[in-house]
């Protein structure tokens, strides 16, 4: 066997290894997860279901299915992940073999990608089709076209996102890479308004044009070969993510992640006291706001709001409010398992404070996203019933404020070493 | 005067059945600034976690001001601040937000900490840095913002394990000046270092370690007498070689 085809083989088998461990790791969790997050789950699933059913049965004639077709449309055509379970150490011993890496992994794992994203568009396009060929903002448009041309249109559209995002990953310059996925986002939104709402063929030469201009674009900065620091940041972000969806239901081992600055939500810190005595919640807080949880809980909180106003009917906006306040307190519990620098340890501050410090600023969160998804699903539900919405509020100020700060606060075997 | 630092008969470690240090003996007083000197695994940062109470003793004492951790937690740990040898920051502080949380810690009112802060800040040229967050930064600015937040804290007694690595020479001068400026203020400082020569110019007494045990202390000067050498790199090898074959040094 040659040297290139076994170095190759290696690499395969790297990456199955990898992969295969990744597997390992995290499918034991699962058990717990259905354990614990098994009703939340299908709770959601029942909102949502319920939901589609009832805006099939029942279309209102003021649906929004344009807006919602192109923006639903357009977020999982943009979606492009590519797992390649690189780690920080292969810039070390696996450069000597960047090429054969390209070849024999990175390239497959595109093509893969693309499939999975053109099927993904696949499965977007059929949930979507019945409520566009219902809504009378979109049925003369759904009518007028061959829906099996604009899924087909959709499915390319999923595959070319997969292919142009790995390009856009190539390029050097990180704000280069950044305008260019927002020009991406940009031409995502305007094709699929023009496949959903614009003469069908006028509107796929568009989407081929903009499809063959992108490409040209993203060639002309500077670009990587194998966009190693790319890629092994987007694995770890990957890992981080499993992670910590599972962290919210069971204690999984915890990587620490990038921060983000934030500064549209980091300032509220600063409005607390400048006293020792709120020292560990300014540091929480700090923690919590630039950190990925915060990004998973504000996205979490928009997502229930906006299923809540889609629903809009009592008994599954109810539904939304109770799994939304539960399932965004939990991730609220991820601050109970930061652990701090050795710094934090030597300056002059209670020790016992620290985890009534994190309590507070779950506390303050938690109560924030129960008023928050309270005000969106009840002024959405109608009719509006005042005993039930008051027993709601109640309850879900009774867990963000009262039964997860204790839990948070309850001192864990590590804090007896402290 | 009440020393600053004062470790008496201090034997500890992680495992009791194995100590890393046995009866180490020494202070450190008020102005002054004392080198703690040391091979690879002499004990010098468990010494170091011992001050910090980090670790606790298995036998003798560790008081900072006169006080014992175990005595008044609070009032021992506001007196002392720590520089450790790998900089560890919070990952999502600023810069600006680390030496405010700093501030809140010690107790500083605000006004005096924002004029200090300030004048740290140009003295060690990180005024348009202070609103990064630490994985923006090099390892040498890493290093600049635990210095700045040890400063900062102005306690009676700084620990500082390895100051000079990864520093650029503006920035080793700007420590120098203000350890100079801290020592005048009555700060005690105990600087643990591998760079001896600096040590050799700066340290008012030397604290050598070598297995656990101190095997020389005093001015620069009578520990190069001890080692029999004219500098303290040679003086030092002697001593570290004689404490291994069990005799004195040019034996």
């Amino acid at each position: 066997m040659s040297e290139g085809r076994r170095s190759r083989s290696e690499l395969l088998a790297l990456r199955a290894g990898r992969a295969a461990a990744f597997r390992n790791e995290i499918v034991p969790y699962f058990r717990y997860v259905l354990q614990s997050g098994g009703l939340a789950f299908a709770a959601l699933a029942i909102a949502i279901v319920s939901g589609y059913v009832r805006l099939l049965s029942d279309m209102p004639a003021d649906w929004p299915a344009a807006a919602v077709g192109v923006a639903a449309l357009t977020l999982a055509a943009f979606y492009t992940p590519l797992r390649t379970y690189l780690l920080p150490s292969d810039t070390v011993f696996l450069l000597p073999l960047e090429r054969d890496l390209l070849d024999a992994v990175i390239r497959p794992q595109v093509r893969k990608a693309a499939v999975a994203s053109g099927l993904r568009m696949l499965a977007a396009f059929a949930a979507f089709a019945p409520l566009y060929v219902r809504a009378p903002e979109t049925a003369a448009a759904a009518d007028a076209r061959p829906l099996w041309g604009a899924g087909l249109a959709f499915v390319l559209l999923g595959a070319w996102n997969a292919w142009t995002a790995w390009e856009e990953r190539r390029v050097a310059a990180v704000f280069l890479r950044r305008l260019l996925r927002l020009i991406r986002l940009a031409a995502n939104a305007a094709i699929a308004a023009a496949l959903l709402l614009k003469p069908f063929w006028p509107a796929a030469a568009f989407a081929a044009l903009g499809a063959a201009l992108l490409p040209v674009l993203v060639r002309l900065p500077k670009r990587h070969k194998l966009p190693w620091n790319a890629l092994i940041a987007e694995e770890g972000a990957a890992r981080r993510r499993w992670m910590r969806f599972l962290g919210w239901f069971v204690e999984v081992r915890t990587e620490a992640s990038r921060p983000a600055k934030r500064p549209w939500a980091a300032w509220t810190a600063d409005m607390l006291p400048r006293r020792s005595e709120y020292a560990w919640r300014y540091l929480y807080a700090k923690t919590l706001l630039r950190g990925e949880t915060f990004g998973a809980f504000w996205r979490w909180n928009v997502l229930m709001a906006a299923i809540a106003l889609f629903a809009s009917r009592p008994i599954v906006d109810l539904i939304v409010f109770a799994v939304g306040v539960a399932a965004g307190g939990l991730q609220l519990t991820e601050l109970g398992r930061v652990r701090f620098a050795e710094h934090a340890a030597t300056v002059p501050l209670p020790a016992d404070k620290r985890r009534t410090g994190a309590a507070s600023v779950a506390r303050a969160a938690g109560v924030v996203s129960c008023v928050w998804l309270w005000l969106a699903s009840a002024l959405a539900a109608r009719p509006f019933s005042f005993g039930m919405w008051a027993v709601a509020l109640a309850a879900g100020l009774l867990w963000t404020g009262w039964l997860l700060p204790r839990r948070i606060a309850r001192p864990d075997a590590e804090d007896d070493e402290d | 005067m009440t020393p600053a630092l004062d470790i008496h008969r201090l034997t500890g470690g992680y495992s009791r059945r194995k100590p890393v240090l046995h009866g180490v003996t020494f202070d450190v007083k008020p102005g002054e600034l004392v080198g703690l000197i040391g091979l690879n695994g002499a004990g010098k940062s468990t010494t170091i976690k011992h001050i910090l109470g980090l670790m606790l003793p298995h036998e003798g004492e560790v008081r900072i001001s006169g006080v014992r951790l175990e005595d008044d937690r609070e009032k021992y740990r506001s007196s002392c601040a720590y520089v450790p040898e790998q900089p560890s920051l919070f990952p999502h502080l600023t810069v600006a937000e680390h030496l405010r949380w700093t501030a809140m810690a010690y107790r500083l009112e605000p006004n005096e900490a924002d004029r200090r802060i300030e004048r740290l800040a140009a003295t060690f040229r990180m005024d348009k840095a202070m609103d990064a967050l630490p994985d923006t930064l090099s390892k040498g600015m890493k290093q600049k913002v635990m210095l700045m937040n040890a400063l900062l804290a102005a306690p009676s007694l700084l620990i500082i394990d390895e100051p000079f690595l990864g520093l650029d020479p503006l920035a080793t001068r700007a420590l120098v000046g203000a350890l100079d400026e801290a020592k005048s203020n009555g700060s005690a400082i105990l600087l643990s270092s591998h760079i001896l020569p600096a040590l050799e110019r700066r340290a008012d007494r030397l604290v050598v370690l070598h297995q656990g045990r101190i095997i020389a202390t005093g001015t620069p000067e009578a520990v190069k007498a001890a080692g029999g050498a004219d500098t303290l790199d040679d003086a030092f090898e002697k001593l570290v070689l004689a404490a291994e074959e069990g005799g004195k040094p040019g034996e």
